[in-house]
């Protein structure tokens, strides 16, 4: 790939994650129209949070790659769009299945991300291609486990009720869990043909700055 | 020879299986026996694995594997799971520490000898930590599709699941750390010293 064609694609992909955070400003209105407090919130956070790639970029100078701009976008506004814009979470009630997949995937890029970026330009961390994808497979089911801590908290101390039921929440550890074996197993193809290291140009070039250079051996 | 506590310790857990077998028999409990006995020939397996494949296990080791199964055994056979409130999170909670000893241990050894990994202290606290934490979420999602297949109430209620996963992470975590700390102070690779040789003679070998 050519820097031209690289970065015509790193718009297109930021482009497409403007398109989704708008449609969830779209779903804030909605929200505040119907003056539904819960759902208001989550739009915000949804958008707070979604945004954070460009004001990465704005304040610290930090490029993320366009397709990780675009995966945060599609995992929160399947959440806050589809499941408040076109309310989709009553005619497919397993909707969140593929919710929790998509964001599970995206938490397995970014631990593959990190770990990648670890191992590439820090003393501390040498790792063979599978133990990353082993690595990558682990943490995303830790994290699902810490995300339904959260949930399960949440409902204890808020008295909400999130984690609907046991075979709900061991559906999310599930679908998690497969959500991450299958980015480990792209992510393996991903490092093994250097498209990884393509993505991670800009963000290696401030790892450096950050940690120590890699020893060549 | 030196009188080895842990060493006398692991044995008597494992003759206790035994008396807990033969007395399950005696009230015809078949499920906890089969259980005792199996739990028995599972808590040897370092013994046969040492005999057989000429590997030495750390004794610390082989006392933690006797230690959890002889909690769930104890706990089966004289009705403690039913009887003291918390006893399956004790029972959780030791067996999360076996795995993470076994994870640090596993992790410590690649370090050392396999090319592909080479990691600092944090990074083995860290894998080991989620490591615990992920054969929770194993465990818990086999429960869950033998309770599915089968029928059977293996997970209780959403409640008892996620305090579970709680003691599955602490004991993790606490694992992870004071190995960490104890890798930094050299005392664990006296602990693992044994399996630390075998390894080092089965690379040598081939």
């Amino acid at each position: 790939m050519t820097e031209i064609e690289k970065q015509g694609c790193q718009t297109r992909w930021t482009y497409a994650a403007h398109v989704l955070i708008i449609g969830m400003v779209l779903s804030l209105l909605v929200a505040i129209s119907k003056d539904d407090l819960q759902w208001i919130l989550e739009c915000i956070a949804g958008i707070l949070i979604s945004t954070a790639p460009i004001s990465l970029k704005r304040f610290f100078k930090i490029e993320l790659p366009g397709i990780i701009d675009f995966m945060i976008a599609f995992a929160l506004f399947l959440h806050v769009g589809m499941g408040g814009l076109f309310d989709v979470y009553y005619p497919i009630p397993d909707f969140d299945i593929v919710t929790h997949f998509v964001s599970s995937v995206l938490i397995a890029f970014l631990a593959l991300i990190i770990i990648y970026l670890l191992d590439k330009h820090w003393d501390g961390l040498f790792i063979d291609v599978y133990a990353m994808a082993f690595a990558v497979v682990v943490v995303t089911m830790a994290s699902g486990i810490v995300w339904e801590f959260a949930e399960w908290v949440a409902d204890m101390l808020l008295g909400m009720n999130f984690q609907l039921c046991l075979e709900d929440t061991m559906m999310d550890l599930l679908v998690d869990t497969i959500g991450g074996m299958a980015m480990a197993m792209v992510g393996i193809n991903l490092v093994k043909e250097g498209k990884l290291h393509e993505m991670t140009d800009d963000l290696g070039r401030l790892a450096v700055s950050y940690v120590n250079h890699k020893k060549k051996l | 020879m030196k009188i080895q506590i842990p060493l006398i310790a692991s044995y008597l857990m494992k003759c206790a299986m035994i008396v807990m077998g033969i007395y399950s028999i005696r009230i015809h409990d078949w499920l906890w026996m089969f259980a005792s006995f199996s739990g028995f020939i599972l808590s040897m397996a370092p013994n046969i694995i040492e005999r057989r494949f000429d590997i030495r296990i750390p004794l610390l080791l082989d006392l933690a594997i006797t230690l959890a199964i002889f909690l769930h055994v104890g706990g089966g056979v004289l009705k403690m799971y039913w009887t003291i409130p918390f006893y399956d999170k004790i029972g959780h909670f030791f067996t999360s520490a076996l795995i993470a000893f076994i994870a640090l241990t596993t992790v410590y050894l690649l370090d050392e000898y396999w090319a592909g990994l080479h990691t600092d202290i944090r990074g083995m606290i860290f894998v080991t930590i989620i490591f615990t934490m992920a054969v929770g979420v194993t465990w818990e999602i086999g429960e869950f599709g033998i309770d599915q297949v089968f029928g059977t109430h293996e997970q209780r209620d959403l409640y008892d699941t996620m305090t579970d996963l709680i003691a599955d992470t602490i004991a993790g975590v606490i694992v992870a750390v004071s190995g960490g700390y104890s890798i930094k102070s050299g005392r664990f690779q006296r602990r693992i010293e044994v399996i630390d040789e075998s390894v080092d003679e089965v690379i040598g070998r081939s």
